[in-house]
């Protein structure tokens, strides 16, 4: 009988680590580059070690156990993989636009590790991506932290393990759009719009409070299961990181007076195009902001809008990142962080940080990623010319010490998995205009009124 | 005409001309009584709807019909293990217009799991008679819809009424990972997250439901609806849930949710599933395979020998040649087919049971698309097993079904060659007991579009009937009139009494002719004849009674 057990647990073992994220793992050396750690300064001619996954040291002459792979990075620069605080890709669903409220809904359920996105985003230098719920409600669907491990056929590989929930809400005229104009259904207006958050977050306290009966025994039937409910519970608790779809300054304000209402912190304003009016407010609240540096006016309240907002923030104190929210943009974040030494003087680290350790913090990863420090994730991109420069190229990106990207090894067709009715080379692949995009599947309402 | 009298003996008693007999023996057949167990030339006795005797000789019943299958083969009746044949045609819903797509009626947003398949059932569904005619006999029916569309029913394919075709009711939950168009919940992410909020709720309301049952004092009266009630059996891991999940993400997906919630699941339908392989053994998940597989496409050789033509192919070449992404797609989708036609191998290969389900693949392929998963590994045995005792087993009928044995359900299906021979064709298929019978298709020409005969068919032939009578020959006189031709019947047991038919066509070197009988049981008969100079071959259809073979010599031409 012992015996057994023991077997059993040597299985166990092995399951576990065949689980594990040390599946992905691989020993590299990186040596004699320029090493931009972020948190730690630049450090010229020195090495990185990455064993498994993780980076293991940082120095000059380092040696590596026999069998490990060396990149050799002479006259190269060395940076942690940039992170993407706001993106649509990898995942088959954006928008379960049907109901107002969908905080019981998760993209992470959608992920499609084949899309060629990846692997574009890849080239881009972007191992890490927050792919979130689209903007049709005002509480819209759980997010997905995914790691850029392109080349993996299991879904679940794509979540970066142990990253903390993060859901999307979203304010102003996307959700008075799909809901108030396409279906003439309360809410209409921006009025509306914060009526539905104290609404909705009344009825989760009544939720907790009639389970709290039911379980105490003060309460003998028990009460409905619902995941909606549930889930906005979960961000009542503080367990559920808020990324907000929002531009305006009144309504940022308005968000923040809700949530100190049913005292709940942790919130990162997306888009936040006119953050730059409310900043102090913002830094106060101890709020965050994911920004573009320079994409504006594609609606009417996107007008009021200036390339120095990501430099205005940072100046104010705020955590602030440079998002892509577009496949195209995310195979260039670099050259959108550098725009904001153009707009608003930012230092190189400065700038850096709006794609690398602040995107961290803002989802909650940045004791694991964001910087290269030892025992991060060995999440790498290699540049030839500064990263900030207009002439920078990715040469290799690593996610977890695996190379998933190598500029030299780029064969003309990376796709994984090709439909044997497949008529075209990948070049065409989501290449389409609506994909990836904050409203993706939201069309169906706006255009067939009831 | 005693030939056909004789027949038409045995159903003088009858109210359904079509059953002759209860009683039929299966002489010299090979029967492959199960995957890897064949027995050669031996006989099947059925009777009364069930398998009484499998050997090598059986003394026939006086009552028995006796089908001389000579070298054919016989397998038992195929089972589907999961379609939507028999379902009645859905009427068209008006959409009402007022309806909350946020918050739809269950029945809106397709989450169905009381109704039962066998509701929906028409015995005269077409779909019945196309599986009957591929070889099936039993079949899991499954309502059509989005998320949740029923239950699952097992009906056997041959009835006046579906409550006479179902064996077995509310065997299986049926489920999509769909969503219902403009309706909550509309898309991937929120039938996921309607699954996890039903089932969860709906183990609450059995908690509740138990606990008042017990006692009710201070308990509020339970009172769900239907849909939650439905999963009671699928909590209590007394009913699976199949589910549809053609491809590799929706099969994870599924799995996933299977891990999260807990209950017991079949994936169906699956075709691109060999990357799932090691996960499916590992949590021992029953698999329904698609046998709808891409075509294998032979590149056809450039014919034109032409300089110019020549040149202009080498140009394409040369072309093609420093094209490097066209190369590798071309390389990439090449592998991708044959992964998808060998994915049935390598779950063999694996040793994963499997069975064949019909959600999108058409019954009229099903041998010819086996056959080319046996070219790139499956064996025979595993086919023919997904196609009788794997379903059998899964879907709680092998005690009746899925082997040729004796007590069993005489559901059989006879070939004139290995079923897994290129040109076998199906001529009989016996559902519990009831025969059915096909005939070899002839090359349809259109009208007008008649051949003159290569050669002169005038003359006295000798023909022969393959019916187990001792009156099926004579001879054929025929003599060209006009545009057509007499044929002139002379049965050798009644010489005296020859049929005349008039004004028959012959079309290139077929012939085909039909006239009526009157004595006994009035009946047509029809006959379809091929001839070459010397012989000719054919069938002869005698009204409801099935078709035989019938070949002849020539014995006499004009004198020229």
């Amino acid at each position: 009988m012992k015996k057994k057990n023991i077997l059993l647990s040597i299985c166990f073992a092995i399951a576990f680590l065949w689980n594990g994220s040390d599946s992905f793992a691989q020993n590299v050396l990186i040596t004699n580059g320029t090493v931009i750690t972020i948190t730690d300064g630049v450090k010229e001619n020195t090495d990185v070690l990455i064993q498994n996954g993780k980076i293991k040291s940082i120095g000059k002459g380092l040696s590596a156990p026999s069998g490990t792979k060396t990149i050799d990075a002479e006259g190269m620069f060395v940076m942690p993989g940039i992170i993407d605080a706001h993106s649509h890709i990898a995942i088959d669903a954006v928008n379960e636009a049907t109901n107002r409220i969908t905080p019981e809904v998760a993209t992470g359920d959608a992920i499609n590790p084949f899309t060629m996105t990846l692997y574009r985003a890849l080239a881009g230098g972007v191992t890490i991506s927050h792919a979130m719920h689209g903007s049709a409600n005002a509480i819209g669907g759980q997010c997905e932290t995914i790691k850029h491990r392109f080349g993996v056929y299991d879904p679940e590989e794509m979540k970066m393990e142990g990253a903390p929930r993060t859901i999307k809400f979203a304010l102003g005229e996307n959700p008075m759009r799909v809901h108030g104009e396409g279906r003439n259904i309360f809410p209409r207006t921006r009025m509306g719009i914060e009526q539905l958050f104290r609404m909705s977050f009344s009825e989760a306290q009544n939720y907790m409070q009639s389970w709290s009966d039911y379980k105490s025994g003060k309460q003998k039937t028990p009460p409905e299961y619902n995941l909606r409910m549930e889930t906005l519970a979960d961000i009542l608790k503080g367990e559920i990181l808020i990324h907000c779809h929002s531009y305006r300054a009144d309504e940022i304000l308005m968000l923040m007076g809700v949530l100190s209402d049913y005292g709940v912190k942790n919130i990162t304003f997306q888009h936040c195009n006119e953050g730059f009016k409310v900043a102090p407010e913002l830094a106060e609240f101890g709020a965050h902001a994911s920004v573009f540096s320079d994409w504006w006016a594609y609606k009417f309240e996107v007008y009021y809008s200036t390339a120095f907002n990501a430099a205005i923030l940072t100046k104010n104190g705020v955590v602030t990142s440079i998002n892509s929210d577009d496949r195209q943009l995310i195979r260039h974040l670099y050259h959108e962080a550098a725009k904001t030494q153009r707009y608003g003087d930012l230092t190189d680290n400065e700038a850096l940080r709006l794609i690398t350790i602040n995107p961290a913090i803002q989802l909650g990863i940045e004791d694991r990623v964001g910087s290269i420090e030892k025992g991060k994730d060995g999440d790498i991109v290699i540049f030839k010319n500064h990263p900030l420069s207009i002439y920078a190229v990715p040469q290799y990106t690593l996610v977890d010490g695996v190379v998933r990207f190598n500029l030299k090894e780029d064969s003309a067709d990376m796709r994984i998995i090709i439909d044997p009715k497949e008529s075209e080379p990948s070049f065409f692949e989501d290449c389409g205009h609506n994909h990836d995009k904050c409203l993706q599947g939201v069309s169906n309402f706006l255009f067939h009124k009831h | 005409m005693l030939f056909f009298l004789a027949i038409s003996l045995h159903a003088q008693n009858s109210d359904k001309p079509k059953r002759v007999t209860n009683t039929y023996l299966i002489k010299n057949v090979n029967i492959i009584q199960k995957p890897g167990q064949m027995i050669d030339m031996g006989q099947v006795l059925i009777k009364d709807g069930l398998i009484k005797q499998v050997g090598k000789t059986i003394s026939p019943p006086s009552d028995a019909e006796i089908i001389s299958a000579d070298s054919m083969y016989v397998y038992a009746g195929f089972i589907d293990a999961l379609s939507h044949t028999g379902l009645k045609k859905e009427e068209e819903k008006e959409r009402s217009r007022n309806s909350n797509p946020g918050n739809p009626t269950n029945e809106e947003a397709g989450i169905v799991p009381e109704r039962l398949a066998s509701s929906l059932i028409s015995s005269s569904s077409k779909s019945i008679e196309n599986m009957r005619k591929n070889g099936f006999a039993i079949t899991h029916v499954v309502p059509k819809g989005n998320m949740l569309p029923g239950s699952g029913s097992v009906i056997v394919l041959n009835g006046n009424s579906s409550e006479e075709m179902v064996i077995k009711d509310d065997v299986s939950l049926f489920g999509q990972l769909k969503g219902s168009g403009r309706i909550y919940p509309s898309t991937i992410i929120g039938v996921l997250a309607k699954w996890k909020d039903i089932y969860r709720n709906a183990e609450i309301a059995k908690g509740h439901q138990s606990k008042y049952d017990l006692n009710p004092s201070g308990i509020g009266r339970p009172a769900y609806d239907d849909a939650t009630k439905a999963l009671f059996p699928v909590i209590d891991k007394k009913k699976s849930v199949f589910m549809h999940t053609k491809d590799h993400l929706s099969a994870h997906r599924a799995m996933k949710l299977k891990k999260d919630l807990g209950f017991d699941m079949v994936l169906c339908e699956l075709k691109q599933g060999w990357h799932l392989i090691d996960q499916i053994k590992r949590n021992n998940i029953p698999v329904l395979l698609s046998y709808d597989i891409p075509e294998k496409k032979e590149e056809k050789k450039d014919e034109k020998k032409d300089d110019e033509g020549k040149e202009k192919k080498e140009e394409a070449k040369k072309e093609k040649e420093i094209d490097p992404e066209l190369k590798i797609f071309k390389e990439k989708k090449e592998k991708s087919i044959d992964e998808y036609i060998g994915q049935a191998a390598a779950f063999e290969k694996a040793g994963i049971p499997f069975s064949f389900s019909h959600l999108s693949g058409k019954a009229k392929d099903l041998k010819k698309n086996i056959r080319q998963m046996i070219k790139s590994g499956l064996s025979e045995n595993a086919a023919l097993a997904a196609l009788t005792t794997n379903p059998a087993k899964l879907i709680g009928v092998d005690n009746i079904a899925g082997t040729i044995d004796p007590g069993k359900m005489a559901n059989l299906v006879i070939t004139n060659k290995s079923y897994f021979d290129e040109k076998s064709k199906i001529r009989y298929v016996f559902v519990e007991g009831e025969m059915f019978e096909f005939e070899e298709k002839k090359k349809k020409k259109k009208k007008g579009d008649t051949e003159e005969a290569k050669f002169d068919i005038t003359g006295q032939w000798s023909y022969k009937l393959e019916i187990p009578m001792p009156e099926n020959e004579g001879t054929l006189d025929l003599k060209k009139e006009g545009e057509g031709y007499t044929v002139t019947l002379t049965s050798a047991s009644d010489p005296d009494d020859p049929e005349v038919i008039e004004n028959v066509v012959l079309d290139g070197d077929n012939m085909s002719f039909s006239f009526e009988v009157t004595e006994g049981m009035a009946m047509t008969i029809s006959m379809d004849l091929t001839f070459t100079e010397e012989s000719f071959e054919g069938t002869v259809t005698a009204g409801e009674f099935g078709t035989f073979p019938m070949n002849g010599e020539k014995i006499s031409g004009p004198k020229k």
